[in-house]
């Protein structure tokens, strides 16, 4: 018995099962920062689409109704491509000698100084940016109804005071539309969160990853502990992280819901 | 300014390919037990990271180990995010036109084919069967070629998983390198077995490199020479095959 748990302590916690405990912080990582640049995404969003200008109300329909319509997983593996092959055309036309260019046998990049190589850093920030802009296009629906919803007798009374426009954005309408945005927010994120489960398709170590490489079959002594398919265990264990974070993220917004409706509108808080 | 710019800009360049001589990354799957896995730390491990390793500092030069996932791993060395792959990948003649390979470091292995115990399968007249290939190998590519008329060929990203789905009984064989198979039956408890006749496909097992590389590939040669006549390469097959070769000294 002593034994038994001492065995299964030690297995998981050898290096193997660290490193899967420790990929977890790239999954926090991509939500959290994701979530923030999704929000940053949304305000712009939105107040391109309420701009009186109307080029620039186009540019945010645009963007919040064709980002919205593209599969995440699609984005996914389309944006980091781009953005990857567009730095190194960009280095490219700098640094590419056309002897360098004869020489390369490969179709892309044009010269090999020009590849740029993406480490887990790299791939990481561009998943964040790319769940940033998918799910900001969501949150620029919610934030732009958010907005409008913000009665308008409180901008005119805030007009009457003598605030600038930029003035009656950022301290009346802004200030006031979380109320109405929360309840929509809070489900973007829980999308977010979702989303994170998909990091592997950039070659980041993440942990369902790692699930899939712990769980797999071993039948070689010489290779660690040999048993049979094990993965459904290890999913199991990502289901149960991924119910608590949903757990805590309700919790989480209620408290926020409740600090945004202070003072404001009590009709908005049921 | 721009010119100055411009000139750092080169000779960080040129600086960095010069340093590559020094020094070279190795992709790996990581996934191909016994020749390349995570071992309990975490750590890439096994047959080529320990013949990688030999090589690597009888050559001189410093080597980095990266994880590829198989089925991109000849277009990331293409597109020049590591020099060399040592994978389990063997010599053909398809792979060659487009990249290079050094001489071979592990001799011609048939392939097998392996069915839980029991299984009857009548391979002078195989039809309605499904067979279990790890993508983008020799054995997927000769399946390909001789059963998917009349059976169903199963692609895997990773062997592992053909065996998960054998032991799961959604597939009839799987056809593999006969040393990827052998310990897997061995440590089965008899659970596997293998089952019809032995292909020969392929010219061996060698590192792969870009053909703009000829100079890495000399180098690599010249050692992997070295480390065959000196026993090396023979001592670290029968160290991780179980003894069971094959050799080059026979």
């Amino acid at each position: 018995m002593i034994d038994d748990i001492a065995f299964w302590v030690s297995y998981l916690t050898n290096g193997k099962h660290l490193t899967w405990y420790a990929s977890f912080q790239f999954t926090i990582f991509a939500a959290l920062m994701g979530g923030s640049l999704a929000v940053v995404f949304g305000l712009l969003g939105a107040t391109l689409k309420n701009s009186r200008f109307w080029p620039l109300r186009l540019v945010g329909t645009i963007y919040s109704s064709i980002v919205r319509g593209v599969p995440d997983v699609l984005f996914f593996l389309f944006f980091p491509l781009v953005f990857e092959q567009g730095v190194e055309w960009l280095v490219a036309s700098q640094i590419c000698t056309p002897e360098a260019i004869a020489a390369q046998t490969a179709a892309w990049p044009p010269c090999k100084e020009a590849n740029w190589f993406l480490g887990t850093t790299e791939y990481l920030l561009l998943a964040s940016v790319s769940l940033g802009i998918v799910y900001g296009a969501f949150a620029t629906n919610v934030i732009h109804g958010a907005l409008r919803s913000v009665p308008s007798g409180q901008l005119e009374a805030a007009r009457a005071f003598g605030m600038s426009p930029g003035q009656v954005l950022w301290r009346i309408q802004i200030r006031q539309m979380w109320v109405y945005a929360l309840p929509g927010l809070s489900n973007v994120w829980m999308l977010i969160v979702k989303a994170t489960s998909l990091l592997s398709l950039l070659q980041i170590a993440d942990i369902v990853l790692w699930a899939d490489r712990l769980g797999a079959p071993n039948f070689l002594p010489a290779v660690g502990l040999v048993h049979e398919d094990w993965r459904w265990r290890y999913y199991l264990v990502l289901f149960v992280f991924y119910i608590l974070v949903t757990w805590l993220s309700e919790r989480a917004f209620e408290a926020i819901m409740r600090r945004a409706g202070k003072g404001i509108l009590s009709e908005a808080r049921v | 300014m721009k010119k100055i710019m411009l000139a750092a800009v080169a000779a960080l360049a040129l600086g960095g390919s010069a340093m590559a001589q020094e020094s070279i990354r190795i992709a790996t799957e990581g996934a191909y037990a016994p020749w390349n896995f995570l071992d309990d730390s975490g750590k890439p491990a096994g047959y080529e990271i320990e013949l990688g390793n030999a090589i690597c500092e009888k050559a001189g030069l410093t080597c980095e180990w990266i994880i590829n996932d198989w089925d991109s791993i000849i277009p990331n060395l293409l597109a020049g995010n590591y020099d060399l792959i040592m994978a389990g990948m063997s010599i053909t003649e398809e792979r060659l036109q487009t990249i290079d390979f050094t001489q071979n470091y592990f001799p011609p292995d048939p392939s097998k084919f392996v069915a839980t115990t029991g299984t009857e399968i009548d391979f002078a007249a195989l039809s309605g069967k499904r067979i279990g290939v790890q993508g983008g190998t020799i054995q997927a590519a000769y399946a390909a070629e001789h059963f998917a008329a009349d059976n169903t060929v199963v692609t895997f990203a990773t062997a592992d998983q053909a065996m998960a789905d054998l032991a799961a009984g959604n597939l009839d064989t799987i056809l593999a390198d006969g040393a990827y198979l052998e310990p897997v039956v061995t440590a089965s408890g008899g659970a596997i077995e293998f089952i019809g006749d032995e292909i020969l496909i392929g010219e061996g097992v060698g590192g792969g490199l870009r053909k703009d590389d000829p100079e890495l590939k000399a180098k690599l040669d010249e050692t992997l020479t070295a480390l065959k006549a000196d026993g090396t390469v023979d001592a670290l097959i029968a160290k991780w095959f179980d003894g069971h070769g094959p050799y080059f000294s026979e």
